[in-house]
């Protein structure tokens, strides 16, 4: 039997360094997503994968428009990141970092927008593999024939 | 582009699920990057790539040896992962807080070792994102 794991710690109090390391780890995540989306682009356009023969057409121009979505998601949530270490800065010059409820509060909902991303755009990856693994395989088979 | 993010070992003292919860995110991404290797070797082995780029063959070989590589190290580094679920597992129905600085030690070497995988693991692709986009370029 599998028990879920109760995440009590969330709500322990992280320090200043593990507050600024999330968003550093964020922002690397987040800019490494967006750097892949362009070569995924790139993989998914008509000139190189000839998906018109295959019959593929209308999966992969849905899953172009949702890469396009996800590169925008990921570009806000960069600002967004920027700024929580903008407001993170300040409050380590006020020396209320850590007792600032409401900064802790939007840290918390920032983890969870960017895990959710992170979830939804590894789901999207997968479907572009099996899509270009498809194709591949179309490929080879019409060239074996 | 490179990614060059460092991990800060971070001494602040977890409690033992949170540890637990840690090795399960690992796991999942590592069981991730499974699939992803599986993708880029198949990648790498089919692409329409033109035959006349010159040492067009020993790069892509280049590639798919390091991804093998990679793909040898993520087994290691997962089992270890399983042998450190074991343990904590273990330990949480023992005793919720107490563990010893010698777990908390070799927790902390593991740390190391995931995140220097992640960071290798992500280069790695870059470079092979940098090389087929080269050579999508090239061919339009």
């Amino acid at each position: 039997m599998k028990t879920k794991l109760k995440k009590d710690w969330i709500s322990r109090n992280k320090s200043i360094e593990e507050l600024h390391n999330d968003s550093k780890s964020w922002l690397s995540e987040v800019e490494f997503i967006i750097y892949e989306i362009k070569f995924l682009e790139h993989l998914l356009s008509t000139n190189y994968i000839n998906y018109i023969d295959s019959g593929l057409y209308d999966r992969i121009e849905e899953f172009t428009k949702e890469i396009f979505n996800k590169k925008n998601v990921g570009t806000t949530l960069k600002e967004l990141i920027f700024k929580h270490e903008k407001t993170l800065s300040h409050l380590i010059q006020n020396d209320s970092a850590i007792s600032n409820t409401n900064y802790i509060a939007i840290h918390n909902d920032l983890a969870l927008e960017i895990n959710t991303f992170i979830s939804k755009y590894k789901y999207l990856k997968m479907q572009i593999f099996e899509i270009v693994d498809n194709v591949m395989t179309k490929k080879k088979q019409k060239k074996l024939k | 582009m490179e990614s060059q993010l460092k991990h800060n070992a971070n001494h602040t003292k977890k409690s033992l699920k949170e540890l637990l919860h840690n090795c399960n995110l690992w796991t999942a991404d590592l069981e991730f990057i499974k699939i992803e290797i599986a993708f880029l070797k198949t990648l790498l082995a089919t692409y329409p790539f033109k035959a006349s780029i010159p040492n067009l063959f020993e790069k892509l070989q280049l590639f798919s040896k390091d991804l093998e590589n990679l793909e040898t190290l993520r087994t290691i580094i997962h089992k270890t992962i399983h042998s450190h679920i074991q343990a904590l597992n273990k330990n949480i129905t023992i005793s919720e807080l107490d563990y010893s600085s010698t777990y908390q030690t070799s927790y902390n070497a593991l740390t190391e070792d995931v995140f220097a995988y992640f960071e290798t693991y992500k280069n790695l692709k870059i470079k092979i994102y940098e090389f087929i986009t080269g050579l999508i370029n090239n061919k339009s």
